[in-house]
């Protein structure tokens, strides 16, 4: 570990929450199908055929933003995804230089007298 | 809601078939419709509404339990609640588009109640007129009559034309509102999509950011602390000198000599530590402000 002030457990966590996040979003989907509503719905005169098409496109809408909103919460996951490795790939190359350290401090030390 | 059938309005139908001309009830099969569906699909909108905000809510509780300090967690921290935010946003906006469905769907109720008690009260009046003819009135008078009926039932086409009208700028209404809100959740979804390309952009920039001057902090450890070693062994390497040096001079400040050289090397060995731990904190306080750093303002 680095000592980096970033908690890398958590921060998956995080994206842990992220990913929950797209599959909630993506779950509205199906109760946006289900709330479909028939043609006629709202009576058949022009004023009715007119909230039909309104409750169509707001539900057409409403899919619209539950797929954009699903697209965003990918981005964010895999942001955060690599954030998190790059943080563990940060932890390895000091892990390494400190490794590098103290082999060079024993080699030292062996030629104590 | 129900639409009675044309039969149920006699003797209307005879006396739109006596009088002639438009048929006012043909209406009718236009007012059918499934109104009371309405109620449960605008229940799913709002389920979808009360997801967005569960989703929120569930996105902020795990960003605050996130421990990362530094001027990148404050841009990741605010990012997420502005996409939080958005979310919650668009959820208001669902809410309000399935009120104004909810609210539409009973205006047109009323309407069409208000349709159905005009043809009720004119087939009523209807109904009274034809007692007359049937009592056996005189032609003039049966001709005022049906003229009368003519009157009522021509009444009832400009009433029912009325409120279709109506019906039409409710749906209308309904129509430009929801198409409004729309635009709004699109708006406001569109935003929470740039705040997650901005944090995207960021934190990947800044990721790799954190990887370049890790990777020459981690160069720049394993150099100087290489030569920190080299150091301390080349001091080392001059006690040795110095405490042979000693040894072959006189006897007796050997004693004196052999004590100072091992105080000489204890100093260089904590020296040469100290000068290690330097460098290591050097390095990681190097990397710890490339990551806290990561994030440009």
């Amino acid at each position: 570990m680095s000592g980096f002030s970033v908690d890398v457990e958590s921060l998956g966590r995080f994206r842990a929450a992220v990913e929950r996040a797209q599959d909630q979003v993506s779950k509205l989907k199906s109760l946006a199908e289900g709330a479909r509503l028939g043609p006629g719905t709202f009576t058949r005169t022009p004023g009715g055929q007119r909230a039909d098409a309104a409750h169509a496109e707001m539900l057409e809408g409403i899919g619209k933003a539950l797929n954009t909103a699903v697209g965003r919460l990918r981005k964010v996951a895999e942001a955060t995804g690599k954030t998190m490795d790059n943080y563990k790939g940060v932890d390895e190359k000091h892990a390494a230089a400190m490794s590098g350290i103290e082999e060079q401090l024993d080699i030292r030390r062996g030629h104590q007298p | 809601m129900r639409i009675p059938t044309r039969e149920e309005f006699a003797p209307l139908p005879k006396a739109i078939a006596m009088v002639g001309g438009p048929d006012p009830l043909e209406v009718l099969p236009q007012l059918e419709n499934e109104l009371e569906a309405v109620a449960g699909s605008t229940a799913q909108v709002r389920e979808m509404a009360a997801g967005f905000r569960s989703t929120a809510d569930d996105l902020e509780t795990e960003a605050g339990a996130v421990t990362w300090e530094g001027e990148a967690s404050d841009q990741f921290r605010s990012k997420t609640a502005e996409v939080a935010q958005s979310l919650r946003t668009a959820a208001d906006n669902l809410d309000a588009a399935a009120d104004q469905d909810d609210d539409s769907s009973e205006e047109i109720k009323d309407t069409i109640r208000k349709i159905l008690q005009g043809i009720a009260v004119t087939a009523a009046l209807v109904g009274a007129i034809l007692v007359f003819i049937a009592v056996g009135w005189e032609v003039a008078a049966i001709v005022m009559v049906l003229g009368a009926l003519f009157l009522a039932i021509a009444a009832l086409a400009e009433f029912i034309a009325f409120f279709l009208d109506q019906i039409w700028w409710l749906g209308e209404k309904l129509y430009e509102g929801i198409k409004i809100i729309l635009e709004n959740v699109d708006d406001v979804l569109r935003g929470a999509g740039d705040v997650a390309d901005r944090v995207l952009d960021t934190v990947g920039d800044a990721a790799d950011s954190v990887l370049d001057s890790a990777g020459d902090a981690a160069d720049s450890v394993l150099d100087t602390g290489g030569d920190a070693a080299d150091s301390v062994l080349d001091s080392a390497g001059d006690v040795a000198d110095d405490l042979g040096d000693t040894i072959g001079g006189p006897a007796e400040p050997i004693g004196d000599a052999a004590d100072s050289v091992l105080d000489t090397a204890g100093d260089v060995v904590e020296g040469g530590l100290d000068t290690a731990g330097d460098v290591v904190e050097g390095g990681l306080d190097t990397v710890g402000d490339a990551a806290d750093t990561i994030l440009p303002g």
